[in-house]
């Protein structure tokens, strides 16, 4: 355990340290900010470490054994509908409460002067990605290539994309990125990992990953077809 | 002089997160109750974990929220006044470098991929071929700024090279590839590097932040499918290489016969041949010889020949080997071929056939 803190911590700062001094090097060179900014940066920069830290330790012991522990379990409950409400309930919870949905929110709410409600496209947003988190376990299931599903959702999204509002356009590619944050990612990750690799035939490499991929398809389409309607 | 603010906003982010992990610690504890039962200290370990995660998370937010955002902001302003606009372009390759690195889940998806593939491909190359895709973007994303260039200008065919690389590139990088656009797009890029962008965006005449800073994150997100599909295409293109130059293959035959007909098997594949051989003996039963004395079933005595040939070859001594054992006729035995990926230890000293 001990040793584990201590290759995480070694990472961590590796990993924040140069960010971080670049920020300090142009405080120092070319933006100025107040002193009292900066020094809630530094401390913001020591919480970023620690927490880290924490997560990633967390991660590792805590939730990525427990997320391949139920994706394991759920083929011998033998129940399609039973692993498709539980991939849609997971993929849908973790996205309203991920904490960038709701920055993401907030920025289009105050720059689009409150035209596009907030609530209305956070849950735009967790029913797509639980509808292609859903998806993703099914053609796990069935053995169905990714690169065809791919496909078609991104054909869809490029043709849907010379229809859609301009203004919604860069909201819709926004939304489709920010739904997997760092919670949902080990979350959704784990939970295709454990469920690839009790299947037959199936390896955790090849059937295993492109939840996450999947789940960045659904809010784009969700968010410019939303996009339509309202205009 | 403005108040420093540090816990502003944190019970709602850690409400949040303990909001987003609960179906998945609810529906654990079901299965671990119903079906699973796992050892008590396993899942005290699990749970302990979870907690580390969640007030790990809520201080990395928090930090992010009173650290960056704000230092992102005040760069982003600053910058957008700058008279020499093109430097923002290398600026965006930088900072870009620099917050994906710094990102969590980028991290998480690498080691991921690291075991799953069992360390075939290292944590690093993950690591920092989404790292590059996302810096490259970050400079795109600043040119589009600068030069007024359409989003859809850059999604389009990138997207659209993304879905022609998919048919070239490792079957098993695809989904990876895609799922490395989704942990691109973690905490640090979409507040940070995206106070930095729309700061810029409002600095610069004639933009709207709206349609100019926004779709930043489309890019991010693009980013790393393009390149670790690239990696995926390399690794490809590499195997390939490498199938053709271990050429011939090699195949095992395995020959299950009844006993005392390994030694004459031996004799003849290598008359057909192969170079050599391996009798064992073993134990078993086949559909055909179902037999049981006073209800104890019988297990007949097996000598089991291990072949190993050339390819070319194989054929060949196979027939050899059916031929000799009898083994069209029922109860007489089989015989198999297995690939074989790598053969340590066969020196040919002459181009001779084995001699018994």
């Amino acid at each position: 355990m001990r040793s584990q803190i201590k290759t995480k911590l070694l990472e961590v700062v590796t990993a924040i340290m140069p960010l971080s001094l670049v920020v300090v090097i142009l405080q120092f060179a070319l933006v100025k900010m107040p002193t009292s900014l900066f020094l809630q940066f530094i401390i913001g920069a020591v919480m970023v470490i620690a927490g880290m830290v924490l997560f990633l330790l967390g991660v590792d012991i805590g939730i990525l054994p427990m997320g391949k522990a139920l994706g394991a379990e759920l083929p011998q409950r033998g129940s399609l509908p039973l692993i498709i409400g539980i991939a849609f309930l997971i993929g849908f919870a973790a996205t309203i409460a991920e904490p960038d949905v709701i920055i993401l929110t907030n920025q289009v709410d105050t720059v689009s002067g409150g035209t596009i409600a907030k609530n209305v496209l956070v849950y735009i947003i967790a029913i797509g990605v639980a509808f292609f988190v859903a998806m993703a376990m099914l053609r796990t299931l069935l053995g169905f290539p990714i690169a065809y599903l791919m496909a078609a959702g991104y054909l869809i999204i490029i043709i849907l994309a010379f229809f859609t509002p301009a203004e919604f356009v860069p909201v819709a590619f926004d939304a489709g990125g920010v739904t997997t944050g760092p919670m949902t990612v080990p979350i959704v990750l784990s939970l295709g990992l454990g469920f690839s690799s009790v299947l037959a035939g199936k390896s955790a490499m090849s059937d295993g990953f492109g939840l996450i991929g999947l789940a960045s398809i659904g809010p784009v389409i969700g968010v410019m077809v939303m996009g339509m309607v309202l205009s | 002089m403005n108040e420093i603010t540090i816990w502003g906003g944190f019970g709602n982010t850690f409400l949040r997160i303990i909001e987003s992990l609960a179906p998945l610690l609810v529906l654990f504890i079901v299965f671990q109750l119903t079906v699973l039962k796992l050892p008590r200290s396993y899942i005290l370990n699990l749970l302990k974990g979870s907690l580390l995660a969640i007030v790990g998370l809520a201080l990395f937010l928090q930090g992010v929220h009173i650290g960056f955002f704000p230092a992102g902001q005040a760069i982003g302003e600053v910058l957008g006044s700058i008279r020499v606009q093109w430097l923002l372009i290398p600026f965006g390759f930088m900072m870009g470098f620099l917050a994906t690195w710094g990102e969590p889940a980028v991290r998480i998806l690498s080691e991921q991929v690291e075991e799953a593939s069992s360390g075939s491909i290292r944590k690093p190359i993950v690591l920092y071929t989404i790292v590059i895709g996302v810096a490259l973007f970050i400079a795109l994303g600043m040119a589009k700024i600068v030069y007024g260039i359409p989003l859809l200008w850059i999604l389009v065919p990138g997207y659209l090279l993304a879905m022609g690389m998919m048919w070239f590139s490792d079957r098993s990088f695809i989904a990876v590839a895609f799922d490395a656009g989704g942990v691109a797009t973690g905490p640090m890029a979409v507040t940070f590097l995206m106070a930095i962008s729309v700061g810029i965006a409002s600095g610069i005449q004639g933009r709207d932040p709206v349609i100019d800073g926004f779709g930043l994150i489309a890019l991010i997100a693009l980013a790393p499918i393009l390149t670790v599909m690239v990696l995926g295409v390399i690794i490809r293109t590499k195997k390939r290489r490498k199938e053709e130059k271990t050429m011939p293959e090699k195949s095992l035959i395995v020959s299950i016969v009844r006993k005392g007909w390994g030694d004459k098997i031996l004799e003849n594949s290598c008359k057909a041949g192969a170079e050599g051989g391996t009798v064992m003996f073993g134990r078993g039963v086949g559909v055909h010889e179902k037999q049981k004395v006073l209800g104890i079933p019988i297990e007949p005595e097996k000598e089991i020949v291990l072949t190993l040939t050339n390819a070319d070859e194989t054929e060949a001594v196979l027939n050899e080997i059916a031929l000799t054992a009898e083994l069209g006729k029922p109860g007489a035995g089989i015989a198999f071929i297995l690939p074989v990926e790598k053969v340590i230890g066969v020196v040919h000293r002459t181009d001779e056939s084995c001699i018994i």
